[in-house]
């Protein structure tokens, strides 16, 4: 029994930890920021480890995760004094490039993108996520978020068409 | 020339449109320089988002986040993260009565629902206690240190610096040990206060594969107690 239910929630978080990367983004893609996504991510993996009784074996586990991390996001639930001081992502070293005006420059376009993300619907976010971050069909994405393949592109198109006004 | 919808376009650039369609807005494509230019728009926007989500990538994940989603707490240090780990009991519970349930059960009950209470909202750091099962509290209250029953083994008898009471015991189950240490509060309730399960293949294990740092961290300002000293300590009835 105790190996059972054990193993259970190992397996539980370890699937998990697979995503991981993908629901840090998908994070990120809401909040405009890294350090406001980490802190959705982390408020999204607590509560998923709080109700992994809940998790229904048969549904797909990005999914469930990805509805935590939107309810909790519409929600408001977000604690941004939980981590202290946090070092804003656009101050973050990424290494892209060796030019110093070229990485600011990404650094200012990485900040426009996710900030003009952050500002559409959660409906669209979430569309836009799918298909032009994660590089899903609009039939897997309609699967996943459990809509009409008209409704995702629909979505999808008013999501360009503001992402394309704000960027360019 | 065919009149070429925006969500044609789209779908052409998600890469979503066969055969007749696609033939049609590769046409179209040829012959109107607005609909190229919105097209490399189109392009243009799924690179900007690629880059920006990429960077992303490279900002290592906190660790408090991984923390959570390793086997132990998220107080533990590498070393440790195969334990789970409870503090000391802010909560008391009765006593329970001798019930034929097996400890595994009650371990495991334990260790799970530490995990999700350690997990909650509220005030971090603070965690309930578990009580041990039945039969294990039996077994700590009377068994010699050394005693095997049911599967289960009390290992060592420890006096903690206000003189309480606790005793590590293993549970030997299929696929491995569990280790724990349990101590007895002012009502003679036995508390689980360490608990190190049974890790999956993918776990986060230390490269030593040792899992018992965290009994012996814990016990590490305790009291060792002899054979003859924990007699002491054990009950007759």
């Amino acid at each position: 029994m105790l190996d059972n239910l054990g193993a259970k929630m190992a397996s539980f978080k370890n699937d998990i930890v697979e995503i991981l990367p993908m629901l840090r983004k998908f994070a990120v893609s809401l909040t405009g920021n890294l350090s406001d996504g980490d802190d959705l991510l982390h408020d999204a993996v607590e509560r998923a480890i709080m109700r992994c009784e809940t998790f229904d074996s048969g549904r797909k586990l990005e999914c469930w995760m990805f509805s935590i991390i939107k309810n909790l996001w519409i929600d408001g639930i977000r604690t941004k004094t939980r981590r202290g001081t946090t070092v804003e992502y656009t101050d973050r070293d990424t290494n892209l490039s060796i030019d110093g005006r070229e990485i600011t420059e990404q650094k200012l376009m990485t900040q426009k993108v996710l900030k003009a993300m952050s500002e559409l619907p959660t409906t669209q976010n979430q569309v836009t996520f799918q298909v032009l971050i994660e590089g899903k069909s609009y039939k897997e994405t309609a699967l996943e978020l459990n809509m009409p393949i008209g409704t995702v592109m629909s979505n999808l198109s008013r999501a360009r068409k503001a992402l394309i006004e704000k960027l360019y | 020339m065919a009149k070429i919808s925006s969500e044609t376009l789209m779908a052409y650039a998600d890469g979503e449109l066969h055969g007749g369609d696609k033939i049609l807005v590769e046409e179209a494509l040829k012959k109107d320089a607005d609909l190229r230019d919105q097209l490399s728009r189109h392009y243009a926007l799924k690179a900007e988002l690629a880059m920006a989500f990429k960077e992303i990538d490279e900002v290592p994940m906190p660790a408090d986040i991984l923390g959570m989603l390793q086997e132990d707490s998220p107080q533990s240090s590498p070393k440790d993260n195969t334990v789970v780990s409870l503090t000391p009991p802010p909560v008391v519970h009765t006593r329970p009565s001798w019930q034929p349930a097996a400890l595994a059960a009650s371990v495991a009950v334990a260790f799970l629902a530490g995990m999700m209470v350690d997990g909650d909202g509220g005030d971090r750091g603070q965690k309930a206690a578990f009580t041990v099962s039945a039969d294990l509290g039996t077994m700590l209250d009377h068994a010699a240190s050394g005693t095997e029953a049911g599967g289960y083994k009390v290992e060592a008898s420890f006096l903690d610096v206000v003189g309480t009471f606790c005793r590590s015991f293993t549970a030997a189950k299929t696929g491995g040990e569990q280790q724990g240490l349990s101590c007895r509060n002012a009502q003679g309730v036995w508390t689980l206060s360490v608990l190190t399960p049974t890790l999956p293949a993918k776990a986060y294990l230390p490269a030593s594969g040792d899992t018992g740092g965290l009994i012996e961290q814990s016990t590490a300002a305790m009291r060792k107690l002899s054979i003859s000293d924990e007699r002491d300590y054990l009950s007759s009835d």
